[in-house]
């Protein structure tokens, strides 16, 4: 009994370890990669087996400034990302709100309109999106890559069901206290809401952080253009170099881990409803 | 501090059902008035209309003498518990107490000495920067007061505050209250489903059922003058027996009535004969308070024999559960209940004689109406 016990866990334990094993070895390979002279980066890996440099060094890192404006793109991504995740957790959050919480005509109707939407994926509204920000004129701008992204239906849709499973009361004590509805936002629903706020945070900052499609068709100057258009230039500058392609990327995920890192202590917090009884 | 009057207040939801009826009830300066009845009566939709949490569909509500139908919950200065408190979960004691006053743009050191004051009264100065997820449920309970009370209101609603609390501490804090309410003298609405906490709180208790009042009056009044069956039953612990019965005229002031096929001879007040002549030979329903069953013979007191199919022995008194003879099925919902001080035995003979005063049988209509106060008018 105790054995079969024994013999299930491990091979669990051994069915996750190579699943760890299969997502961890490109990424481990992209780290070591980024420290390995160019022709060692495929070859040693492929004809030894061995991931680790033979000789360790910065040199990809020196070359990625070396051949484009790195830190201009991570600037761009992350003002681009940082806008878009502000802009969207207000814009989202109060959407959501409304639809929750407020009585309004046509109310039911738009929050359908607004689930359908979260099935239409950019790629299917990328031309026509095109058209129109070509007649606004906003072309090869930061505000292109931002605005249309602001308003997000899945964001509203998540912060949508937290909302509803706030305990209504706690909106009543305060309608009671004498708070307007916007005081009862701000003072009541949102800080009772930062596990959906972080969890939106950091989805809408990794769709962010990795979008090629778009600023690929709607910039091309440097000046705007985020890490990924960055990164692709890398494919397109001969020679290929793998060791400044995995060293770029590097750097482009690390910031990503952190915020991950950072934010995941409210991500899995949970739903905080201690005021109310239990 | 204020007197409230509801004047035929209905609401009617969206659905179409009402979920209270043409309700008329005015609370004087400074009263403590329980509303009672058992879930989905309508009692809490009531304490929420008075608050401004809903819309009367039909109806006025007056704080002072003043039309308030449109005013928000904050310009109608009510104040409420919740049955789950409702505290801020994000905000510590001191910040549940001050959130109230902030609202109203009082000034800080106000707020300072309005909050210190609170919290002396309801004892909280020891955890005033815990978080209500720190609090147990009895200081929950009264951060919960203290945010209701800190700012003053004109009318105090709670609305089932003791509901999840255990027994005792129940009993602790409902003389808490009760205390508190007495020394503020804040016109107060309490809302709960549990009679012994409305016999024990309210100056006054307004009982509901199905959306419509049935009875208004102290206490005593409600326990002594039951103006229908379903009072009779709801007010008391247990509740009064019903049972179904037929009366007849014998003359002269004296009435039989036949109760599960005994026949019992009355004489009665010349008041009382009068109102229940007209039901002679009609069925009507016998009303028996539990604690009216004695073991003895009393005086002027008539024997009534019952099956006891059950006992239950609680300290200083035994609850015996009877079946009468003849008065058809035994199902544990029909049993009557007999309240009988210290400890009685179940008998090994089939039936038990029990002895009852004429003065302790209710009759109530068809319609559940109390026939011996019918027409009197009192509501």
């Amino acid at each position: 009994m105790i054995f079969k016990r024994r013999v299930g866990t491990l091979s669990v334990y051994l069915l996750l370890a190579a699943f760890a094993f299969a997502f961890l070895v490109p990424v481990a390979m992209m780290l070591f990669g980024s420290f390995k002279p160019d022709d060692q980066v495929l070859v040693q890996a492929a004809r030894s087996g061995s991931l680790l440099p033979a000789e360790f060094g910065w040199f990809n890192y020196r070359d990625v400034f070396a051949r484009v404006p790195f830190t201009r793109y991570l600037f761009n991504s992350a003002f681009i990302s940082v806008c878009i995740v502000a802009g969207g957790l207000l814009v989202n959050s109060l959407a959501a709100y409304a639809f929750a919480r407020l009585q309004w005509p046509g109310r039911d109707w738009l929050l359908l309109v607004v689930i359908a939407l979260m099935i239409i994926p950019l790629e299917a509204i990328a031309v026509p999106l095109f058209y129109e920000v070509t007649l606004l004129g906003w072309r090869d701008t930061y505000w292109v890559q931002i605005i249309p992204f602001i308003a997000n239906a899945f964001s509203i849709y998540l912060f949508y069901t937290f909302f509803l499973g706030l305990p209504r009361e706690l909106e009543e004590a305060a309608r009671i206290d004498g708070a307007g509805p916007w005081r009862i936002f701000f003072r009541i629903v949102a800080p009772n809401a930062k596990p959906v706020f972080a969890t939106v945070a950091i989805l809408s900052f990794l769709t962010q952080w990795g979008a090629l499609l778009w600023p690929l068709m709607v910039t091309h100057s440097e000046a705007v253009r985020p890490l990924p258009l960055g990164i692709a230039t890398f494919y397109s500058l001969p020679p290929l170099q793998w060791g400044d392609i995995f060293a770029f990327g590097v750097m482009m995920v690390t910031p990503v881990l952190l915020i991950f890192v950072l934010f995941q202590r409210w991500f899995v917090q949970g739903v905080a409803t201690t005021g109310v009884k239990g | 501090m204020a007197s409230v009057e509801l004047r035929n207040i209905s609401k009617r939801f969206e659905n179409g059902t009402w979920a209270v009826k043409d309700i008329a009830l005015t609370i004087e300066d400074g009263e403590l008035v329980v509303l009672v009845g058992s879930s989905g009566c309508g009692k809490s939709t009531l304490l929420r209309l008075l608050a401004g949490l809903e819309n009367a569909s039909e109806g006025e509500i007056l704080i002072d003498g003043k039309k308030v139908n449109q005013q928000t919950p904050q310009q109608r200065n009510v104040a409420m518990v919740f049955q789950n408190y409702a505290l801020y979960p994000h905000m510590t004691v001191r910040g549940n107490l001050e959130f109230p006053l902030h609202m109203s743009h009082t000034a800080k050191d106000q707020i300072k000495a309005r909050v210190g004051e609170i919290a002396d009264m309801l004892q909280l100065s020891e955890i005033m920067d815990r978080r209500p997820g720190q609090l147990s449920g009895g200081q929950r309970q009264r951060v919960a007061m203290g945010r209701a009370l800190v700012r003053d209101p004109s009318v105090f609603l709670l609305d089932e505050p003791l509901s999840n609390l255990d027994a005792s501490l129940r009993a602790q804090i409902r003389a808490e209250i009760s205390r508190i309410q007495k020394r503020l003298k804040t016109t107060s609405l309490y809302v709960t489903h549990d009679q012994v906490e409305a016999m024990t709180l309210g100056d006054r208790v307004v009982v509901l059922d199905h959306g419509e009042l049935q009875q208004i009056g102290t206490p005593q009044e409600l326990y002594q003058h039951p103006k229908n069956s379903f009072v009779a039953k709801f007010i008391g612990s247990p509740g009064m027996n019903i049972l179904p019965s037929e009366l007849i005229d014998r003359g002269d002031g004296r009435l039989g009535v036949n109760l599960g096929g005994q026949q019992i001879s009355l004489v009665l007040e010349r008041q009382a004969y009068e109102k229940l002549v007209p039901y002679s030979g009609q069925d009507v329903y016998t009303g028996i308070r539990p604690e009216a069953f004695a073991c003895a013979p009393r005086q002027a007191s008539f024997e009534l024999k019952a099956n006891v199919e059950a006992v239950e022995f609680i300290g200083h008194e035994t609850l015996a559960y009877l079946s009468l003879p003849g008065a058809g099925q035994v199902h544990t919902d029909q049993l009557s209940i007999a309240r009988l001080p210290g400890q009685f035995n179940k008998p090994n003979a089939d039936a038990a004689v029990f002895y009852i005063k004429p003065e302790a049988l209710y009759f109530f209509n068809q319609a559940g109406r109390n026939i011996l106060i019918e027409g009197t008018g009192d509501r």
